[in-house]
């Protein structure tokens, strides 16, 4: 199980959003085919359960719940594999040039990618769970008091958990290293994206702990399908055969281990969105118009009025497994007011990503960030990350920072360090690129004495 | 030694009635500076002289006496790591800057080292993101009761040499671009001519003149010309607009003709088909004038002429290394010259009046061209190893490091050799897409150096520049040793990067004497002479950055020696 974690990769607004309009604007003027005999072609990603993979036995919520929209049309199922690190970049490469017709797990959110897109009707919610073992009790904020919580890094039950004095946080990198630390003892509990930590948990955990949904602004989201403006035709068609498919979606949200979002209360709701708010000076989320509340939530308290040109919430996009927090254009405004230190002329951006994690692991990951550090960092760091000087030595991030690795890293490319010599590298080089850069780094690390 | 004898008799004679190879021209310069280049005691500029022959007229310590050399003082700079200057001396008063900024500049009393006045600039806090290859400052230049020198943070300073008061400081270039000043100006007549450093940014280099009263501007020359002007079509779209061309090495100058000689850095970015054409077929699309020499008229800054030597640049073979001018005895013919050891491997000699391309041979292990037609001017490409996006060439001699980097060489009007510190360092490169940010890496490359082919990483080589042919060779066991200094005591002194300091016999190459100075040499020891008594000099303090970008070999340098910086003063 691989889990995508980093939000801003996939959909990274602010700087990719304005690459090619002119393009997109061309492409997504083509004629529409007709396509009432062709199949139903949907963009899912081949690799990242519980939403989707090529397994046959667990294809996943959203190639299942695909097929039986299709099945419902009348016409054959055929998913279009798109791995999702870049969501607005396949849609606009796959979705908006008619690769595929519609792409699965795309927040609901009509600000995001703008008019270009239309969507389905919400197709799942999603959000953030506390996740603790049966006998703990655990069901609010306050019920952390005194515990050790793991909590993702750069997401918003990290912010939300940063004012609060007598919480002890395990950060973590993903949702795996989460659960891995309940099961070794290393934290009491663990607050992350919730329909990974279910699908963990049932997975390879066999049920061992509680999955408890929290609630609330910048928490939870909902998700839908998107198409292209001008597919209103089949948009509303796919929208007729969901409003069928309820208990299929039940049925597939529970075989799935989705956690059934309700339980909190919601004066604690209330407390979690102002907790964040004061929090909007950390480099990553929590912004306050970062979580595009979901006004059809059953649950959600908070007034969506607060996000008038909110990104929607990175995390909740339903296709990004373990995905963190705000929107990048929140981000942007909260670190002008960080007013970190100059670092070359006024046009650098100091703009830390929202949602930073490394890139998972992959040989390929790992590969591509190699290739970015050789091209960009080497000529200080050394070709490979090899060279001889202890202080410019990356291979050393791990024993210098610890768990702080990952934070370390983005806070140091993404601002510099210019009275040592390390200059910003923001805008230079993206958010996708730096989780690829420290999937490298994290690779080569010297293992501690 | 090859030369024929009637040569090095005739520098000989010249010797005797001059101070140094291109110092018999009175009235050229400053007149204090000029003052100065008459004694053979001093060592009044960088390159000791205008021709940066780094050449000593003095001859109290010799090859026979070489042996006795002892230590006479040694003084703390205050900052460690990539300390290259080279002290100058005036009477006797020796004057040094250290690194980092520079951190301080003192005056000493050349004698014992006792300070006389130590200056601290206040430099930018944040320059150092700003400066690709580490944080030092290669020396100060005198003229006119002045020290003159250049900060990392792109500002020319004028100190009063007596009292080491602030008289003015001027802003030479932003160096919030990627730019920062690394060399000492080159004084003519009254003006202070600097470059500025910044290839590796994107920057667009340029020669600028500063008045010696005031520290205003008098001229300023792009080193790549702008749109109108002769030589912009050698730049694909606007890629001219940051193109590097960066003259970060020290100036020449020739008062026979009033011509200033400047290197220019390797163009920017390094992946080439941002520029040209990508390929070894470039066309028209040569990058002017960047890998290049600038011939400049001193009083304007009109560039006379100028050579390429490396078109359409695409291995980091910056051109800057410092021209050697002399006047040497080729096929019978005394013919004044224009030397450079290359980064891109070969050595050049241009008659220095005409510009014209005399000779140019690989003096390390070439292998990215086949040979220079000099007819041409032209390197002949092997386009297996040009690097593009989609191609990765392998096994390219020499590497980025270059044949030789900024280490400077000498030149011995008495043996006719050019003593050079050689890298025999190979590179894989393959170009890569790249972004332009001002103030950020302008590179768009991925390059891996590797050891060069035979035995040796280093050498110290004796080459005849008349007939391109070496004297003698000494295989050092790393590269990035320190630069060169020659006297008419028949000796020949470099540190090399694992800390030693050598004086060798200048005709054989013979080893007469060393001494563990402790951290590696990068810079170019000097000698003078106060009361009648010889020293010889060097400044210690090996670098930190341009290591960290030679992968094992670079471990190999950082693992040899501490950071240091300490000037060590060796007397009879």
């Amino acid at each position: 199980v691989r889990w995508r974690l980093l939000w801003n990769r996939r959909w990274p607004w602010s700087v990719a959003a304005c690459i090619f309009p002119a393009l997109v604007a061309l492409l997504s003027a083509r004629p529409v085919a007709a396509d009432e005999a062709l199949p139903l072609r949907l963009c899912v990603d081949p690799d990242n359960l519980p939403f989707s993979s090529t397994s046959t036995t667990t294809p996943g919520f959203y190639v299942e719940l695909g097929r039986e929209i299709a099945g419902t049309l009348g016409r054959p199922f055929l998913p279009v594999w798109v791995p999702t690190y870049y969501t607005k970049r396949q849609i606009r490469l796959k979705l908006l040039v008619g690769q595929c017709d519609g792409f699965v797990g795309v927040p609901d959110d009509p600000s995001f990618m703008g008019p270009r897109l239309i969507f389905s009707k919400p197709i799942v919610q999603l959000g953030y769970a506390l996740v603790a073992p049966p006998g703990m009790a655990i069901n609010t904020p306050q019920d952390l008091r005194g515990r050790r919580v793991a909590v993702q890094f750069s997401t918003p039950p990290q912010d939300l958990l940063a004012g609060a004095t007598d919480v002890q946080t395990v950060t973590v990198l993903s949702p795996e290293e989460a659960v891995q630390d309940l099961e070794q003892g290393k934290a009491d509990a663990a607050f992350i994206w919730g329909a990974s930590a279910g699908w963990l948990n049932s997975s390879t955990l066999h049920g061992a702990y509680r999955v408890v949904p929290f609630p609330g602004d910048h928490m939870q989201w909902s998700a839908a399908i998107a198409f292209p403006k001008d597919r209103s035709e089949l948009r509303d068609q796919v929208d007729h055969a969901l409003s069928g498919l309820g208990a299929t979606i039940d049925r597939l949200t529970a075989k799935y281990d989705f956690p059934v979002p309700a339980p909190v209360s919601v004066p604690v709701n209330a407390e979690a969105a102002n907790t964040v708010a004061p929090n909007a000076s950390l480099p990553k989320a929590g912004a306050p118009d970062a979580g595009a509340p979901d006004a059809r939530a059953p649950d959600a308290a908070a007034p969506n009025a607060s996000a008038p040109n909110a990104g929607p919430p990175n995390a909740g996009a339903p296709n990004v497994g373990a995905p963190s927090a705000g929107a990048p254009n929140a981000t942007a405004a909260n670190s002008e007011a960080r007013a970190a230190p100059a670092g070359g002329d006024d046009t650098q951006s100091q703009t830390t990503p929202a949602g930073f994690a490394p890139a998972p692991p992959t040989a390929q990951n790992i590969a591509a960030g190699h290739k970015l550090f050789n091209e960009i960092c080497s000529h200080c760091h050394g070709p490979d990350a090899v060279q001889g000087e202890q202080r410019r030595n990356l291979r050393l991030l791990r024993q210098r920072y610890g768990d702080e690795m990952p934070q370390t890293f983005i806070t140091t490319v993404t601002h510099g360090r210019v009275n040592k010599g390390m200059p910003n590298w923001s805008g230079i080089i993206s958010t996708d690129e730096f989780s690829k850069i420290l999937a490298f780094l994290t690779s080569v690390q010297e293992p501690g004495s | 030694m090859t030369t024929p004898r009637s040569t090095w008799l005739g520098y000989l004679a010249g010797v005797a009635v001059a101070a140094g190879v291109l110092a018999a021209v009175p009235a050229f310069a400053d007149d204090a500076l000029d003052q100065a280049l008459q004694s053979d005691n001093n060592w009044p500029m960088y390159g000791r002289t205008y021709g940066n022959t780094r050449f000593s007229p003095l001859h109290q310590i010799t090859d026979q006496n070489v042996s006795q050399l002892k230590l006479a003082y040694a003084f703390q700079l205050g900052a460690l790591r990539s300390n290259e200057a080279t002290p100058i001396v005036i009477g006797d008063t020796l004057y040094i800057p250290s690194s980092s900024g520079p951190r301080s500049v003192y005056a000493l009393d050349a004698r014992t080292g006792a300070m006389r006045w130590q200056y601290q600039p206040i430099i930018a806090e944040d320059f150092e993101p700003f400066v690709c290859c580490d944080l030092d400052s290669r020396g100060v230049t005198y003229a006119d009761g002045k020290i003159l020198f250049g900060t990392l943070d792109g500002r020319l300073i004028a100190l009063d040499a007596k009292t080491g008061k602030e008289v003015w400081k001027t802003e030479v270039v932003d160096y919030k671009q990627g730019s920062a000043i690394t060399s000492p100006p080159l004084v003519v007549k009254h003006l202070a001519i600097t470059g500025f450093a910044g290839g590796e940014y994107g920057v667009r280099g340029a020669i600028q003149a500063f008045d010696l009263d005031t520290g205003k501007l008098a001229w300023r020359t792009y080193t790549i010309p702008g749109p109108g002007e002769p030589g912009n079509d050698t730049w694909k779209g606007d890629s001219w607009q940051h193109g590097g061309g960066a003259a970060w090495q020290v100036g020449s100058y020739d008062p026979q003709t009033n011509t200033v000689f400047y290197g220019t850095s390797n163009p920017g970015p390094w992946n080439a088909a941002v520029r040209s054409t990508g390929t070894s077929d470039y066309g028209t699309l040569t990058n002017l004038y960047t890998s290049s020499t600038l011939a400049l008229d001193a009083d304007t800054g009109k560039i006379k002429w100028a050579i390429q030597q490396t078109p359409a640049e695409a291995w980091d073979y910056d051109g800057v290394n410092e021209n050697v001018l002399a006047d040497i005895t080729i096929d019978g013919q005394k013919t004044p010259v224009m030397m450079k050891a290359d980064r891109d491997g070969f050595f050049f000699v241009v008659n220095r009046e005409t510009g014209k391309l005399i000779s140019a041979k690989p003096f390390v292990p070439v292998n990215w061209a086949t040979g220079y037609d000099i007819a041409k001017g032209r390197p002949i490409e092997d386009p297996a190893k040009r690097p593009r996006v989609d191609y990765k060439a392998t096994d390219i001699c020499p590497s980025w490091m270059g044949g030789k980097n900024w280490q400077p060489v000498s030149f011995n009007p008495q043996t006719g050799l050019v003593y050079i510190t050689t890298n025999n360092m190979c590179q894989d490169m393959q170009a890569a897409e790249v972004t332009y940010r001002r103030g950020t890496f302008y590179l768009g490359n991925d390059a891996a150096v590797n050891p060069g082919h035979g035995d040796h990483l280093g050498q110290l080589l004796a080459l005849d520049p008349a007939t391109q042919k070496p004297a003698w060779t000494i295989n050092l066991p790393l590269p990035w040793n320190g630069g060169t200094m020659t006297t008419a005591g028949n000796l020949v002194f470099f540190g090399d990067i694992m800390g030693q300091f050598h004086a060798l016999d200048a005709k054989t190459g013979k080893s007469l004497w060393q001494m563990n100075v402790g951290s590696g040499v990068g810079a170019g020891p000097m000698t003078f002479a106060v009361d009648g008594k010889q020293y010889v000099a060097i400044l210690v303090g090996r670098a930190e950055s341009p290591p960290a970008y030679m992968g094992e070999v670079g471990k190999k340098i950082i693992a040899a020696t501490p950071e240091g910086g300490t000037l060590f003063v060796f007397s009879l």
